[in-house]
């Protein structure tokens, strides 16, 4: 296992080169603006997740990437610093990895990932050599002769992944890899993927519309909106600092209550925050997390709300509470506390001050 | 096993159905071995005018089987590479796309007769071409190029093979890399589907090979029509014999083909 590794470690490593995207926009024949210009910066043997709804324009920045689309005039494809826009896919050196897996079902696992390397002309000792390497790193040992239909999901998924570093790419893409697989594989392969990535050190961009996979392989997370980058960061700053509603919204689940700001503390229907406003904002509206809420006692000291148990969901390792304050919007706890809460029954929730964000991006929904 | 009065009557009717579908086709093989068809079966057999054809028309047999192949390899040639074009062009579902599929099929509508006429009033004057078999096969593959290209184009189209070539491309495939390594291979039940169509086509075609042929580039139908016209009709029989021997094997390979490939072309 360890040697499969440290002999693809180094080609890697030397080979990372970073990704610039300079004004890149893309409009399709039919008018439709995929992807608005935008600006983007991928450091050598760094791993990006591009996340966003459908329709976000996330695929169409994978293409740009990869030479399967070219962008509007002006824009820039630049791999290591050299200018890459003009070249079509087979002259970039990248690895891809779809979601439908896009295996040759003419040809066998071994061969399906010596293709690049049968292109690249490799004597035939040395491509089966590396085949060999390539099915232990993505734990298919002996599976080489199999043709495709006899593999399972993930089995194919793993292939393809193998195939696509066979040629030892300058980068990994990958076009939402785990889609098609059932939730138990997916978190499997998802960990294999995760400790490959880091050990490779390849430069990967990888799509997918599924947060927790963004947070788990990001090293940076590029949310993206309706063609536009919303919000560029580490998974950490994405989920803990949101750059807007949108991000805050989408990325898992955010709480807000809107009221008026009067001495330094935001009053609402169902009890008050503390609001530190430099702007002498009347109304205004602060958002925190589900899991920052703490549920105490009705009456207990130092409690920010009130409120009534709407339902309860007992998730296992927490309890999920939703809560009817006397806003518009309910609001939900997340406690790991073992408590039992019965609809109809009063509490009282106390959120602390460092775990209130407030922004300040026009958009007050 | 007990069956209704239904059963029978349904069984029976079938079988009518059946016989007078199978009965003129079997008469007409016997009769190509009677030695005397208005005497009758009690005339006795004979393989006499099996041989009869086999001395006179084995030219047209052997021609016949030329153009086939010749056929098959320019409509393979051309057609294949026509399909990839129309499927790749917006999945093959353009405007341009279909109204070339249905230029393809004009041919095949228009009657082989109007077709053949259209040939020689353009190409007549050229003696040389105008007597050559190559005439001739160029009516047989205007009239079974969509033969070819419409089965391929639906393999085309069903299978996720846009995917596969970028997937074939992201490591370094050029275009032709692509169309012989991923393509063909993966469209290979359709253009077998369509090889064993333009080769029993092929064959068989009368009307615009009738039109195009000199006595020196006669066919196996002309042939046939041409004994039925001037010679017995236990001649054109045995004539009738030898062509079904060799077009069934063909008409049985075709639905074999096509049996074993359905399960495939989902892959």
């Amino acid at each position: 296992m360890g040697n499969a590794h440290n002999t693809l470690k180094s080609p890697f490593m030397k080979n990372a080169v970073s990704i610039q995207l300079i004004q890149c926009g893309k409009t399709f024949a039919n008018g439709a603006q995929a992807l608005q210009p935008i600006d983007l910066e991928i450091r050598p043997g760094e791993t990006v997740v591009l996340l966003g709804p459908s329709g976000c324009g996330k695929t169409t920045t994978l293409r740009l990437i990869a030479g399967l689309e070219f962008p509007d005039a002006g824009g820039q494809v630049l791999f290591g610093g050299e200018d890459v826009t003009a070249l079509p896919i087979e002259k970039r050196g990248v690895g891809m990895v779809f979601q439908n897996y896009a295996l040759f079902p003419n040809m066998t696992v071994g061969e399906n990932i010596a293709y690049g390397l049968k292109i690249r002309k490799m004597p035939a000792a040395q491509r089966l050599a590396k085949i060999e390497t390539l099915l232990e790193m993505v734990h298919l040992q002996g599976l080489g002769q199999r043709r495709i239909d006899q593999l399972s999901g993930g089995q194919k998924q793993r292939v393809a992944l193998a195939r696509a570093l066979a040629v030892e790419p300058k980068v990994l893409l990958l076009d939402e890899p785990l889609t098609a697989l059932d939730a138990k594989l997916r978190e499997t392969l998802r960990a294999d993927l995760n400790q490959l990535l880091r050990k490779l050190g390849i430069t990967a961009i990888y799509v997918t519309h599924d947060q927790s996979e963004a947070m788990a392989l990001g090293d940076r997370v590029v949310v993206m909106e309706r063609g536009r980058i919303a919000q560029v960061g580490s998974p950490q700053d994405i989920y803990y600092r949101p750059a807007s509603h949108f991000v805050a919204d989408f990325i898992g689940t955010m709480n807000r209550v809107t009221g008026r700001v009067h001495d330094g503390c935001l009053r609402f229907a169902g009890g008050m925050l503390p609001f530190a406003a430099s702007a002498p904002a009347t109304a205004a509206t602060l958002m925190f997390r589900p899991e920052d809420v703490d549920v105490v006692a009705d009456g207990a000291a130092g409690a920010n709300m009130q409120g009534v148990v709407l339902s309860t969901f007992f998730l296992g390792d927490r309890t999920r509470l939703v809560i009817d304050i006397g806003a518009e919007q309910p609001v939900i706890a997340e406690t790991g506390r073992r408590g039992s809460w019965r609809a109809g029954e009063p509490v009282a929730l106390r959120v602390a001050e460092h775990a209130l964000l407030h922004l300040n991006d026009g958009a007050t929904a | 096993m007990k069956h209704s009065f239904r059963f029978y009557l349904q069984l029976a009717f079938t079988l009518l159905v059946c016989a007078f579908l199978i009965v003129p086709i079997v008469l007409s093989m016997l009769a190509g071995v009677t030695d005397n068809f208005f005497v009758g079966w009690s005339s006795g057999f004979t393989w006499r005018w099996v041989e009869q054809v086999w001395a006179t028309y084995q030219q047209t047999i052997w021609r016949s089987i030329a153009i086939a192949l010749a056929c098959l390899v320019v409509t393979t040639a051309a057609g294949v590479p026509l399909a990839y074009m129309l499927a790749r062009h917006q999945g093959g579902n353009s405007r341009l796309a279909r109204a070339f599929e249905e230029l393809l099929m004009m041919p095949v509508a228009v009657p082989g007769l109007a077709t053949a006429l259209a040939l020689i009033m353009a190409y007549g004057q050229y003696r040389e071409f105008r007597g050559s078999l190559l005439f001739i096969l160029v009516g047989h593959v205007l009239f079974t190029l969509p033969f070819m290209v419409r089965p391929v184009l639906a393999v085309m189209q069903s299978s996720q093979l846009p995917v596969l070539e970028e997937a074939a491309a992201s490591l370094g495939a050029g275009l032709w890399q692509r169309f012989f390594g991923i393509v063909v291979p993966n469209v290979f039940s359709g253009i077998l589907a369509g090889a064993l169509m333009v080769v029993t086509l092929s064959i068989g075609e009368f009307n615009i090979t009738w039109m195009l042929h000199t006595p020196l580039t006669m066919t196996l139908p002309v042939g046939l029509a041409d004994s039925y016209a001037s010679m017995r009709l236990e001649v054109g029989s045995a004539y009738t014999l030898i062509f079904f021997l060799m077009i069934i094997p063909l008409l049985i390979a075709m639905q074999w083909v096509t049996h074993t490939t359905r399960s495939r072309v989902r892959l």
